[in-house]
């Protein structure tokens, strides 16, 4: 059965809701309302009779509509009755349990809780996420079931896969905390796993037309092999990136021999994500600036080859140096027509392919400057994607130098050239950042960080191809 | 705990599953020796062979370079006599006899049976990239050629097995269809639990296996 009773319900049940803004129960409530989902919401409390100025039933019983999902808010020792009742009403297909308190606790009694709850939802067709799980969101219908704080629901093309929920949710507030707020697509944390895994999410990302490209928090696995396999089937339809924090006991156990010894896990983790070209992000920034860059762009870089168009050498050089360490990615070397013609642009102190791939316009230049040089640079062959990079002194005004760039955003698309950005910083380059994504130019805080991503984007599309060479 | 078997038996059934570990034999007496030796053709190396002696330079185990008939002979002596003395409890099952090959690029490769991953497969440089970088790579198991030459290609060291500084290249080849034969072997046989292949002698034209370990449940 598929996941989407969670994603796409026709109506929610929330057991638990709540009048108290202290309580998980109210916030969840109030998001569900201020989004506004596009659904029927039943609110359960037999302590309330209105929340938020709707109903509040005493059971999932007394609802006379159509229930798809429950939501249980209440602690764990009343979650069983609630599946037994909804057990009884029959159209019950999913349910998020948010408490904790089941197996994972090891108490032989509470094992045997979630094992009956199991039982009961096996037999009445309901599919479980959780325990210990705040649950989904869809930007589509508006549904989200956690109670995180500040996310706007806007719709985008990356969907969120977490194994924690705070940081999960972190990494939404990171997604709306964008020049142009990039958006979602679905989030999923399904806790303890006792039914949905994250294999099965993943598979469910795969094939939702709506979903571009999958981002994973990931702090361990209990079946690697199968999530990576799984993995593998994803990767040549979309990008995949994940950060994986955390070790587990591996290798300890077969010490004995040497490469036992050199077994740590996560040296056996970061092969599989190589093996299946999964990306790895070692922080939360670049799992969002990578996922960025994939939601925002229709077309990878065709080769490996970077250019660099800068209007300072600070960030410049700071940038080359995170090209220079993945050996996946080189500078590009530009044709002699490419070098006479930005020497014939530039001002005549300019920097040009020194080193190969390499222009500092210096602080000379004025916006046609960055926009023809961004042209004789886009138009050579040798050059896959550009690096434009800038530290706008009071005589550029940043808006005037975007409004420059983004004129030669239609021929890097006619080329199939993506052009990256960053300019430093804060305030005085914020409208520019503005109007270069809204042309189609992600732009990040750090030159470090916008090389990073499109180092990854560049791993993906070399992954690609290699897929297309066969073994 | 695992198990281990020795040399002899781990080369037996690693030479069955298609891996190149040159010609070897176990000599049980002094004339044996001697003869394996010569048919092995000189120089030859000899090593110690039993279950509890898994370590056999610390145990004297091991004789490089022998030159002819008489110093297999007493080469044979000297290593039973260095194992009786390094354990006295040890089950000697005899003395391994090969040609002595010569000097070559070094590389490691293992495998072991990971509770989340299942069979997977470790390859990196031997000695100090080993022992000190720990530049090594791990795949699941089993790959297939194309993972296995991505995998040699991405150790930081891999310049020099195409050649760094005026060295001929090694046989990408060959080694990645050890990788894969390796690989093949720790997917198909659930009782082995780890692998050590180290070193893997390489040269232009051929690899070869110089120890192995297989560790079973």
């Amino acid at each position: 059965m598929s996941l989407e009773h969670f994603y796409y319900p026709k109506s929610i049940a929330i057991i638990g809701a709540s009048n108290n803004p202290a309580k998980a129960g109210y916030q969840i409530a109030n998001n569900m309302i201020r989004l506004g989902f596009e659904g029927e919401i039943y609110f359960i409390n037999p302590k309330e009779d209105i929340i938020f100025g709707k109903k509040a039933y005493d059971s999932l019983l007394d609802i006379e509509g159509k229930v798809d999902l429950i939501e249980i808010i209440i602690p764990a020792k009343g979650v069983l009755e609630v599946f037994r009742q909804a057990e009884q009403r029959g159209d019950v297909r999913a349910a998020i349990i948010m408490a904790s308190g089941f197996a994972e606790t090891g108490i032989p009694e509470n094992i045997q809780m979630e094992k009956d709850m199991l039982e009961i939802a096996h037999r009445a067709g309901i599919r479980v996420f959780g325990p210990n799980c705040v649950g989904v969101m869809n930007t589509e219908n508006n549904l989200d079931t956690t109670f995180a704080a500040d996310i706007a629901q806007r719709p985008g093309g990356m969907s969120v896969i977490s194994q924690s929920g705070s940081i999960g949710a972190a990494i939404l507030m990171f997604t709306c905390d964008q020049p142009v707020p990039m958006g979602f697509c679905k989030w999923g944390h399904v806790g303890n796993m006792s039914d949905v895994t994250t294999e099965e999410l993943l598979k469910y990302y795969r094939d939702d037309p709506k979903t571009k490209v999958i981002a994973m928090y990931m702090e361990g696995m209990t079946d690697a092999r199968s999530f990576f396999e799984t993995a593998k089937e994803v990767t040549p339809q979309k990008p995949m990136i994940v950060l994986k924090v955390g070790r587990s006991e591996i290798g300890s156990v077969a010490a004995a021999s040497h490469t036992g010894s050199l077994a740590g896990a996560d040296k056996v983790f970061d092969g599989a994500f190589r093996q299946t070209g999964v990306l790895r992000a070692d922080t939360v920034e670049e799992l969002v600036d990578t996922a960025k860059a994939f939601s925002m762009l229709d077309q990878l870089p065709k080769g490996n080859r970077v250019a660099i168009l800068t209007e300072a050498g600070g960030p410049g050089v700071i940038s080359m140096d995170e090209i220079g360490s993945h050996k996946e990615v080189r500078m590009a070397k530009f044709s002699n027509e490419t070098n006479a013609r930005l020497k014939e642009i530039l001002p005549p102190m300019a920097l040009i392919s020194h080193p190969d791939g390499y222009v500092d316009m210096t602080a000379g230049a004025d916006g046609p400057q960055h926009a023809e040089a961004l042209e004789a640079i886009l138009r050579d062959e040798g050059v896959d994607a550009v690096l434009l990079l800038s530290v706008p002194p009071t005589f550029l005004v940043p808006p005037a130098i975007a409004e420059a760039v983004n004129s030669k955003m239609p021929l890097a698309k006619e080329l199939g050239k993506p052009v990256f950005a960053c300019f430093l910083a804060g305030n005085w380059i914020k409208e520019a950042h503005i109007m270069m994504e809204n042309n189609g130019i992600p732009t990040f805080e750090m030159p470090q960080r916008a090389a990073r991503a499109l180092v990854n984007m560049i791993k993906h599309s070399a992954y690609l191809r290699d897929l297309q060479i066969g073994e | 705990m695992s198990v281990f078997y020795n040399e002899y038996k781990s080369k037996l059934l690693l030479k069955e599953a298609g891996l190149p570990c040159g010609e070897f034999a176990l000599a049980t007496s002094r004339q044996a020796a001697q003869e394996a030796a010569v048919r092995s053709g000189f120089p030859t190396v000899m090593k110690i062979v039993s279950e509890q002696i898994l370590h056999k330079t610390e145990a004297d185990g091991i004789k490089l370079n022998i030159q002819g008939e008489d110093e297999a002979g007493a080469c044979y002596d000297k290593l039973i006599e260095n194992a009786k003395r390094y354990n006295p409890d040890a089950v000697i099952e005899g003395v391994y006899v090969a040609h002595m090959v010569p000097n070559g690029v070094e590389v490691i490769v293992g495998g072991l049976r990971d509770v989340q991953f299942g069979p997977v497969i470790m390859f990196g440089l031997g000695g100090v990239f080993v022992e000190i970088f720990k530049d090594v790579q791990f795949r699941m198991a089993p790959l297939n050629k194309k993972e296995a030459l991505a995998l040699i290609q991405s150790i930081q060291a891999f310049p020099i097995l195409e050649g760094a500084r005026g060295q001929k290249p090694v046989n990408l080849d060959a080694l990645a269809e050890l990788i894969v034969s390796t690989s093949k072997f720790m997917a198909e046989n659930d009782y082995v639990k780890e692998i050590d292949l180290n070193p893997i002698i390489c040269y232009d034209n051929k690899i070869q296996v110089i120890d192995a370990v297989i560790g079973i449940d």
